[in-house]
């Protein structure tokens, strides 16, 4: 049971990232002594947020182009040195992948891609995933670009298990904001000139949702002094977000029969001309001062 | 129950491998998205520690253009669907009174409650919006109430929409 105990609250450690009755060192303390268990309920909330490659293909499906200019060259990767501007950039490079390879960029360029993220990702204890296996895999995909596509967005998932499986909260939160902030580049690039792309800048505006679950997944390691600050950035730009105007319709389940339901109502918001810029241009100030 | 005795066949390999390394295997190691039928394995997938009376939240993006399976087993092996219940809960604002006044304030709504459901069917959902939502985990009770259990909420996702809608 002891192991049990130790075993779980490992996991509690990884995967918690708030908790209303106990903090981490709490839970650190019920590692080692059975009889601290709390006799009273916790109430544990964790965030998550949807990988690159599910909001690139959000952007496929609304009829996005590519563009390889939006992203940010392979050739810097030598630039980054210290470990904060690694992980961050690991995480751009890594929404990059999703989004070349959702837009069936091809074999050489995921195998690019692979080989690169296999260096960084060794700098920052993340090992195995861009291996000699995954560059078989992609040999034997070959121009078959939905299993290419399959294949980086796979890796996404064993890099996130890794991160948490080795307790570095800190380098997951500059991955994942790295990310984030490269996807809402793209998606911005996309987008054209304001009411240029409406599809594309309503998905942007629902980006909110996803941006408060990122904040509050990094506001768990902020004790990182680089994490304050991509905290402090991501805090401006869902500043920019009470700029826009939105209407609330009430939500309601639609039952279609055999568990299945069509989730109605919610938060609908659109960009002034003047909110979409102010925001377009903030992102490319913040993502500037992580790619350089 | 057939289903059910699959689901254990299936996890109790995976589980084992998974005890011995003394921590919840993650919801990939666990399941496997039924990729034939079109579903793949969504990143917001987790797996977290719960004795019985304490509660999970797991607060999660479903996106426009995506259908969402959702499955949570429990359990320190093999895992199973039966000691866990679960919400999914959205958020609306409404007009409420606060201290005399009328004030607009965000509310939790409850939008499905797998107590109130029959059988074992995974439950899912589409939605036209980008939503953010929860999903909120309770375990039965059980004899040792301190037993500290895996919950494995394991997302499914397939694309609703086809390119150009």
């Amino acid at each position: 049971m002891n192991k049990l105990i130790v075993a779980s609250c490992i996991g509690f450690l990884m995967f918690s990232c708030k908790s209303e009755e106990t903090d981490a060192k709490k839970t650190v303390d019920i590692q080692t002594e059975k009889d601290t268990v709390p006799s009273e309920p916790m109430h544990e909330i964790v965030y998550a947020v949807p990988s690159p490659s599910e909001q690139h293909d959000l952007l496929y499906m609304l009829g996005g182009e590519v563009n390889p200019a939006y992203t940010n060259p392979l050739s810097r990767m030598s630039e980054y040195t210290t470990p904060e501007a690694k992980a961050l950039n690991f995480g751009v490079y890594l929404s990059d992948a999703a989004y070349m390879m959702r837009f069936k960029q091809g074999k050489k360029v995921f195998l690019d891609y692979v080989s690169s993220l296999d260096k960084m990702g060794n700098e920052l204890d993340i090992s195995q995933v861009y291996g000699k296996d995954l560059i078989k895999e992609v040999e034997e995909a070959g121009g078959d670009a939905e299993k290419l596509f399959e294949l980086s967005s796979r890796n996404y998932l064993e890099v996130f298990d890794q991160m948490i499986e080795k307790d570095k909260g800190k380098e997951l939160s500059l991955i994942l904001s790295g990310a984030w902030i490269e996807t809402m580049y793209i998606l911005f690039e996309s987008s054209g000139k304001f009411n240029e792309h409406l599809e594309i800048q309503t998905s942007i505006t629902e980006q909110r949702a996803v941006l408060e679950n990122l904040i509050a997944f990094v506001s768990e390691f902020n004790e990182h002094e680089s994490v304050k600050e991509i905290q402090g950035k991501l805090e401006k730009i869902l500043a920019k977000y009470d700029d826009l105007d939105c209407e609330e319709t009430q939500a309601r389940l639609e039952d279609k029969g055999d568990n299945s339901f069509v989730l109605h109502g919610g938060t609908s918001c659109v960009f002034t001309k003047e909110s979409y810029k102010e925001m377009k241009d903030l992102i490319r100030e913040t993502r500037k001062s992580i790619v350089l | 129950m057939l289903k059910i005795n699959q689901l254990f066949i299936a996890t109790l390999i995976v589980f084992t491998a998974s005890l011995s390394m003394a921590q919840c295997p993650q919801p990939g190691q666990v399941l496997r998205a039924d990729y034939k039928d079109g579903w793949g394995e969504n990143s917001q997938s987790k797996t977290g520690t719960l004795r019985p009376g304490d509660t999970y939240e797991m607060n999660f993006i479903a996106q426009r253009g995506l259908k969402y399976r959702i499955t949570i087993l429990s359990g320190t092996g093999p895992f199973t669907d039966q000691n866990v219940e679960f919400q999914l809960v959205g958020s609306e604002v409404k007009k409420v009174e606060q201290n005399g006044k009328m004030v607009y304030k965000r509310q939790e709504v409850v939008l499905y409650d797998s107590a109130n459901k029959q059988g074992d069917e995974k439950m899912s959902f589409s939605s036209p919006k980008t939503q953010k939502l929860t999903l909120r985990i309770k375990l039965n009770g059980a004899e040792d109430s301190k037993a500290v259990q895996c919950v494995v909420v394991f997302v499914e996702t397939k694309r609703e929409l086809e390119v150009g809608f």
